[in-house]
């Protein structure tokens, strides 16, 4: 048996509750936004590497700062990334192909998963040559692992 | 002048040093310090077998750890530039400074070890069980928590561990499937590892986190009183009602000789071994191997066999199961006992749980040399 007085006095309640959980809302969806400021797009996708004389033929270069693997083969040159798809630590090179010392994932010479935990190859990636003769490559823009820049 | 001191120390200290049992009852009731405290205590609660103090340790250890990382706050610059030249000016030239890092990393590494002991002790006692399951639950947190200034800690170093633990930490995040990728930049403000990373995880692991662990040790303790003490056995229980003494001087004093203990051993280890700092973080090479803290290699044992499954949902699922066991362990029977044959299947399991994670542990530690590879003999 409720009076109107505690019926309106429970209505009341629920839109004050309402109203709070609203407030809480819009407060962690501000929050999250304002974690998420666009201060940093994280470094610079295109590097700029050695002059292709610096490769030696037939070679494979490790470039620390870009963290790329340079290969001048006789066909061309192919850039491999050396960042591991499973956690993203750098592999090394090994014997045979790639290893990653963080959890021991493996890749053949050209990059594609042999073992371990990796979901998928090692990203070739795009390459191009400037007018003063230095290589660049482009960390965001993978390629098709035939892909080579032609030295011509 | 000497009357005068007098005066200002009783207008603190009211009662002055209680001279019988029924002023150090009124002591123990009327100090804002003393009251987390019960004015009497079941003898069965102070014998060592009773909590192996397991618990007061890691109090301890937590108290040492705020009071060392303040230290270290005055030296500390949270920034790629910088921080890792402190780490170099704490070790050569601030006075004491070595040992107060030492103090702060070994006391970290055994407030993990004891908090993780503390709650298995717990847990075959029974004392997760109605009516303390709240309090279980925010015993599961506090681990969490434990573990996650742990986790926020070793980044600012900014040596080679903290900076390749990290990377593989936000990528283990980002392989939740949806939200994974938006998280990971959630919790390192940028794309990679980097400044942003650095400064949020240098605010988390020194206001946040401690603000939270503190709080949450607040009603960790305070719901111990409420609950009725520790978990007993029904016999000592029986016993009890007959035969309660006062917490002042019987655990009081115990308590004192453990704390000074806990300081003694903890300063000898820091003056005896020197925390690891390994070189200055470099993005292009990943050491080999590359191995977290002792505490999570297990969770990078799973993780190398997949970053979801072994890196995310076995490590969620254990805390989540350890904080849902009160609600489906029911049962009275055999609570305040360790090892009770009446509950026999409910300990079998969570051992077997911690036995996994142990075993996970060791491999991690012992059998895992470069390339993360299997090897028999210990590095």
């Amino acid at each position: 048996m409720s009076t109107p007085d505690l019926e309106r006095r429970s209505t009341l309640f629920r839109l004050g509750v309402g109203s709070l959980a609203l407030v809480l809302g819009e407060a962690a969806w501000a929050t999250a936004r304002f974690a998420r400021a666009p201060l940093s797009y994280g470094p610079p996708l295109e590097r700029r590497l050695g002059r292709l004389s610096d490769y030696p033929p037939g070679a494979l270069t490790y470039e620390d700062g870009a963290r790329v693997f340079v290969r001048r083969g006789p066909d061309g040159v192919q850039a491999i990334s050396a960042v591991c798809t499973h956690l993203g630590c750098t592999v090394r090179r090994a014997a045979q192909g790639f290893v990653c010392p963080c959890h021991g994932s493996r890749y053949d010479d050209a990059g594609r998963v042999v073992g371990g935990p990796a979901p998928s190859d090692l990203a070739h990636l795009s390459l191009k040559l400037d007018a003063a003769g230095h290589l660049h490559v482009d960390l965001g823009q993978p390629v098709d692992p035939g892909t080579r820049l032609s030295e011509g | 002048m000497r009357a005068l001191l007098r005066r200002v120390f009783d207008s603190f200290w009211r009662l002055g040093w209680p001279k019988d049992e029924r002023a150090a009852l009124k002591a123990v009731l009327a100090s804002l310090f003393l009251h987390i405290h019960p004015p009497k205590v079941r003898p069965a609660s102070l014998k060592f077998t009773a909590t192996l103090t397991l618990g007061l340790v890691s109090a301890v250890l937590l108290g040492a750890l705020t009071l060392t990382g303040l230290y270290l706050m005055f030296y500390y610059s949270p920034h790629p530039t910088a921080a890792y030249r402190s780490m170099k000016d704490l070790a050569f030239v601030v006075p004491f400074g070595t040992v107060t890092r030492n103090l702060h990393r070994w006391g970290a590494h055994a407030m993990v070890f004891l908090v993780t002991l503390h709650m298995l002790r717990v847990y075959l006692a029974g004392g997760h069980r109605a009516p303390r399951e709240a309090n279980w639950v925010a015993g599961v947190g506090l681990w969490v928590l434990t573990l996650a200034l742990s986790f926020t800690g070793y980044l600012l170093p900014w040596d080679q561990l903290a900076f390749w633990a990290v990377t593989v930490g936000a990528n283990m995040v980002a392989s939740i499937p949806f939200a994974g990728a938006h998280l990971r930049e959630l919790l390192l403000g940028d794309t990679a590892v980097g400044e942003f990373a650095l400064l949020r995880f240098y605010v988390l692991h020194c206001v946040v986190l401690p603000v939270a662990i503190l709080g949450l040790l607040g009603f960790h303790l305070f719901r111990v009183r409420k609950d009725g003490g520790l978990v007993v056995s029904e016999q000592a229980q029986a016993k009890s009602r007959e035969r309660l003494i006062p917490a002042w001087p019987h655990l009081l004093y115990r308590e004192a000789v453990v704390t000074l203990l806990t300081v003694v051993v903890l300063m000898a280890a820091s003056l005896w071994l020197d925390a690891p700092l390994e070189p200055e973080a470099d993005p292009g090479r990943t050491p080999d191997p590359a191995k977290a803290p002792w505490y999570f290699l297990g969770v990078q044992e799973l993780a190398h066999y997949s970053a979801f499954w072994g890196g995310v949902f076995i490590p969620a699922a254990v805390v989540l199961g350890f904080a849902a066991l009160p609600y489906f362990d029911r049962d009275t029977a055999g609570t305040g006992v360790y090892f009770a044959p009446e509950r026999r299947r409910a300990w079998a399991l969570f051992l077997g749980v911690m036995l996994f994670l142990g075993v996970e542990t060791l491999i991690g530690t012992f059998l895992r040399g470069p390339g993360w590879a299997l090897q028999w003999s210990p590095p």
